[in-house]
């Protein structure tokens, strides 16, 4: 007898699965769809702190690397004017070793920089102006990799009209705009600097004090100063986590357990504190005037994202349990029948909550899929990168599929179940 | 029962009587409405709340003097009224923060920069400062200055220039004024200001003659909003030189269009969810309801009547819905602007016109797929007894 | 319909009517060229089992369907050459339904009901739609929702329904299909007296007895009509 019935029962939910398209076709819908709008919110969600991050880490620098034993700065208005010979200089064959540290990944950019005074050469006599030594677009090699870096990635904000000097060259030369102006500089002319003749590739506009300086390859700038290899300070963009409270710890004060956790999270402080163990008599400090304010940003579009996607959820549900009750209310009938045949309503229970969860599962699995796409598209549009495929929302898409299906369901199955069969099967027609 | 029969009256009692169903789709349509009042009412405001946001990076429009072209001497001074006349120009929604530097001259004769800044302003505008204790700003500097060195000048020493000196009080000379200055407090940026010595702005100007060189200005509002503060500045200070901090702006615009665009296919989404709900209760609500619509034609009503009736239905519902969706909406709006931006969201009218047409349309379209199963419907079959 | 009144005069005329229901296990042929007619004044009943056709007929005659071939004329007007909406107008001014759910709208009273009838046919008239509750012996229960009233007094409300707008022709299917024996002998009494004032009444019921009453009595059976027994009016 038990038996006879499981098979029986199996092959009623594969009919009714099966039959009755039209009936089931809103309720697939609904679940499809919240699935994927689930999936494409949860993806989002996920997503939006580093799209953004990577956004943020565009317009600056988090972290200043100097040297250690360094004399102070002396930098007003964005110019440094301290004695180019006094302090100490970084070696820019280290600089390849930021590529080695644990997140090295993260690290996005490194732009040397090497201010010096040079003397420039005007109708007027001879000036003292400020120039400034940058990798453009320089090739760093660590093992078999090489990456692209320079200051004009670092500072996507300047815009340039012609073109970057070329990082191995020895006689070209960029110029900030107003120095341009008042020098009536255009590119393509020549400028006399520290007795050399240099072609202006291009002219700059920044909005801050590079305005007024000369940009020339750092190469360049190692020879005027007679100091091959020497590099001033050097800044690091990376994508860091955003500062919470763990960050602002000390690390050498946590506990083994804790230093770990500090260390392998990157937060902009433990990625300094890792280029200052690569490199050795330097400092390297988070700028706090980007993290800080990232942090808060980014939380707060994180912050939004969720919310938003907490409201998709809730929707999704909505629509899920409403089509789920319109289902059951049009096979009304059925149960009645079933009832009337001398189904218990364990098996009618059974029954219909396995073909829910069935439906949920498919519709669920549909739905990861179609809301991956999604999710996928809206980055694409959004942020010109899409968002990557990640698995780990399909169970959590599945598992809410399923639920809410049933405890939308739940109510109307009950409700038909209580009913006196004969009065369900004379009020159907 | 002094009434006849009449369309309102019927749309009345069907909604009145069957109260249950009516209050499925009454929520379905608040939510609906309430969804889109919430998301649309973000939107409005998003701009503002996340420029604001971008406070956190201190300021967006610096004002210097005009610099003489290439020079390395930054510390020509802005007019003594430069301050009154940003404040004025940049409107008291900004802040206005001027900045003195000078290069003084440690003992062992290397220079350090000193500053003399508004360190009120500085506190409110410069929030990532990392400051270990403030200066006490009432005591009166004048007086340390003229105790001939007995009681040091209160100062906020950057963590390299701590280094540095290495001492908590030390003399610094300007034009060969020498002052004793006295370690309040250390501040960490991971910038320049690590090298720096920031002290209240008379003090310094007491003791350097120095007038302030930088006004930095925090505009608030919109990118569009701090063009316009920027043109006003220009227009109100011919002679120096105003410029926006371009790295700040263009990363603020950027963020704040991404977000935008990403609210705007959330809310787009959400609303083809919420629709599928709606959708959802209106064919229950036809369906339950197939052997009334029977009986209306059996009786001679048209098509056209019967699919009136529900769809007149379906639209007091969903004004009603606006109503209580727009009130639930901006209540969520609130409460979202409370948790995550930690200020207050307040209810947007304009899109109200905007929220009852998403409503409307909505229910108009949710209204229109059962219609036809309504159509489709053989009254006599439903009428005819088993 | 304010017709001349003639005995003799045919209310409803079938000839060759043709109903197929095309369905996924092939065609059904569900009224198989029918060929009837009803004098205005008769009381016919139409009796056969289920899936004889019974409520094809219905539907034909109570132009809620149309036949695909043949012509069926009612009141003089063949329905075929109707449109959609000359068909609805036409359902609400010729034919009076009676259900054997009697099908009252639940959210409107007695009195409602009734002038809901009138509201589709023309305009509402709420004093004779209280005439027409007072006929049926329901003027005292004009303010009540069809749950408050028992069921043989919703099927009263039926009748004063089907009578309000004086259709032609009543149409009444099992109209004491639901009703226990003292509604239903209330119910034909008042089917009774609507024939003996010159209404025109098709019914369709398994009760023998109730097909005693009838002038006429017809059967189907697979979608055909059996040749027609010797009815009421000679018993009586």
């Amino acid at each position: 007898m038990h038996g006879a019935k499981k098979p029986m029962l199996s092959r009623l939910v594969i009919e009714s699965f099966l039959r009755q398209r039209r009936r089931k076709l809103l309720a697939c819908v609904a679940i499809l769809l919240g699935a994927t709008a689930v999936t494409a919110m949860l993806a989002i969600g996920t997503s939006v702190g580093d799209k953004m991050n990577h956004e943020l880490a565009a317009y600056g620098a988090n972290i200043v690397v100097y040297p250690a034993a360094d004399t102070l700065d002396v930098q007003v208005g964005g110019i440094d004017i301290r004695p180019a010979t006094a302090g100490n200089y970084l070696n820019e064959a280290d600089l390849a070793k930021i590529k080695n540290i644990f997140w090295r990944n993260n690290v996005e950019n490194i732009s040397p920089e090497l201010p010096l005074p040079v003397s420039l050469k005007t109708r007027d006599g001879v000036r003292q102006v400020p120039a400034t030594g940058y990798w453009f677009h320089h090739t760093l090699r660590s093992g078999n990799e090489s990456w692209t870096m320079g200051a004009p990635a670092l500072h996507p904000w300047w815009r340039i009209a012609g073109a970057w000097p070329d990082d191995g060259s020895r006689d070209e030369i960029a110029i900030g705009n107003e120095l341009a102006r008042t020098l009536h500089v255009r590119v393509g002319d020549t400028v006399q600097v520290n007795n050399a003749s240099l072609r202006v590739t291009g002219i700059i506009s920044s909005g801050d004090a590079t305005d007024r300086t000369l940009l020339v390859p750092l190469a360049v700038a190692q020879q005027w100063l007679g100091r091959p290899g020497a590099v001033r300070r050097a800044y690091v963009s990376a994508l860091t986590k955003p500062e919470d409270a763990l960050a602002r710890k000390d690390p050498d004060k946590l506990s083994p357990k804790m230093r770990d956790r500090w260390y392998c999270s990157p937060y902009a402080n433990s990625i300094a504190y890792q280029i200052e163990e690569t490199l050795p008599h330097t400092r390297a400090e988070q700028i706090r005037r980007i993290a800080q304010g990232e942090g808060t940003i980014l939380s707060r579009i994180s912050g939004l994202m969720w919310l938003v996607a907490l409201a998709a959820l809730f929707a999704a549900g909505l629509a899920v349990a409403a089509s789920m009750t319109t289902a059951i209310v049009e096979r009304r009938q059925e149960i009645g029948l079933m009832r009337a045949l001398g189904a218990t309503r364990g098996v009618i229970a059974a029954l219909f909550f396995a073909e829910i969860a069935l439906l949920a599962l498919g519709g669920g699995l549909l739905g990861f899929l179609l809301g991956s796409l999604l999710a996928g598209r809206i980055g694409q549009e959004v942020f010109g990168s899409s968002i990557a495929f990640n698995p780990t929302i399909l169970p959590a898409t599945l598992l809410l599929a399923i639920v809410v299906s049933l405890a939308g369901g739940a109510p109307s199955v009950w409700q038909a179940m209580r009913m006196e069969p004969a009065a369900i099967l004379r009020e159907e027609a | 029962m002094t009434h006849g029969l009449s369309l309102p009256l019927l749309l009345r009692r069907s909604l009145f009587h069957r109260r249950s169903r009516s209050l499925a789709e009454l929520v379905a349509l608040t939510v609906s409405a309430a969804v889109a009042t919430a998301l649309l009412t973000l939107y409005a405001s998003l701009d503002l709340k996340l420029h604001h946001q971008f406070r956190a990076f201190g300021a967006n429009i610096v004002i210097t003097s005009q610099n003489q072209s290439g020079s390395t001497d930054s510390s020509a001074a802005l007019p003594a009224d430069a301050l009154a006349i940003a404040r004025a120009a940049a409107g008291p929604e900004s802040r206005v923060v001027p900045f003195a530097y000078a290069v003084a001259e440690m003992q062992d004769g290397s220079s350090i920069v000193v500053v003399g800044a508004d360190l009120n302003g500085v506190r409110a505008m410069d929030s990532w400062w990392q400051v270990s204790r403030w200066p006490d700003l009432n005591t009166p500097s004048e007086h340390a200055l003229d105790s001939g060195g007995q009681v040091p000048l209160q100062v906020l020493t950057g963590v390299r220039a701590e280094k540095a000196l290495g001492a908590t009080r030390f003399p610094l000379s300007y034009s060969g004024r020498t002052v004793q200055l006295e370690t309040a407090g250390t501040l960490r940026t991971g910038d320049a200001e690590d090298s720096r010595i920031y002290l209240p702005l008379s003090a310094f100007e007491a003791w350097t003659g120095v007038s302030p060189t930088t006004l930095e200005i925090r505009a608030a509002g919109n990118t569009q909003q701090i063009q316009e503060v920027l043109a006003r500045l220009r227009q109100a200070l011919p002679g120096a030189d105003v410029h926006a901090v371009h790295q700040l702006v263009e990363a603020e615009a950027n963020v704040v269009s991404r977000t935008r665009s990403l609210m705007l296919s959330s809310l787009l989404l959400i609303s083809l969810t919420v629709a599928i709900c709606v959708l959802a209760t209106l064919t229950a609500s036809v369906f339950e309801r197939r052997r009334d619509f029977a009986v209306m034609k059996a009786l001679g009503a048209t098509q056209h009547q019967v699919g009136l009736l529900f769809f007149l239905e379906a639209i007091a519902l969903a004004l009603a819905g606006v109503v209580c969706g727009y009130v639930l909406g901006c209540g969520i709006a609130y409460l979202i602007g409370e948790w995550n931006f930690h200020t207050i969201i307040f209810p947007v009218w304009r899109i109200v016109p905007q929220v009852a047409l998403l409503n409307l349309l909505v229910a108009i379209l949710a209204a229109a797929v059962p219609l036809r199963i309504l159509r489709r419907l053989e009254p006599a079959a439903l009428l005819r007894g088993d | 319909m304010s017709g001349e009144v003639n005995d003799s005069e045919k209310i409803i005329e079938l000839r060759d009517a043709t109903r197929e229901y095309r369905g996924r296990a092939g065609t059904v042929r569900a009224l198989d060229s029918i060929t009837l007619s009803v004098q205005r004044g008769e009381w016919l009943a139409i009796t056969g089992p289920s899936g004889s056709g019974k409520s094809t007929l219905v539907n034909l005659l109570g132009c809620l369907d149309r036949a695909d071939s043949g012509t069926v004329n009612i009141a003089g007007k063949d329905v075929s050459t109707l449109s959609r909406k000359e068909l609805d107008q036409f359902r609400a001014e010729t034919v009076g339904f009676i259900f054997q759910q009697f099908h009252l709208i639940p959210y409107l009273t007695a009195l409602e009901n009734v002038m809901l009838a009138q509201y589709f046919h023309s305009m509402t008239d709420k004093k004779e739609a209280l005439t027409a509750l007072e006929r049926v012996g329901l003027a005292d229960r004009a303010a009540h929702l069809p749950s408050e009233l028992s069921g043989g007094e919703q099927q009263r409300v039926c009748i004063a329904r089907a009578l309000i707008n004086q259709p032609p022709v009543l149409l009444a299917d099992e109209p004491t299909g639901n009703l226990d024996a003292a509604n239903q002998e209330i119910v034909t009494g008042l089917l009774r007296r609507l024939h003996q004032v010159g209404h025109t009444i098709l019914m369709v019921t398994h009760d023998p007895e109730m097909a005693r009453m009838a002038d006429r009595v017809i059967e189907f059976q697979h979608g055909r009509m059996l040749p027609e027994r010797k009815a009421a009016v000679e018993l009586r």
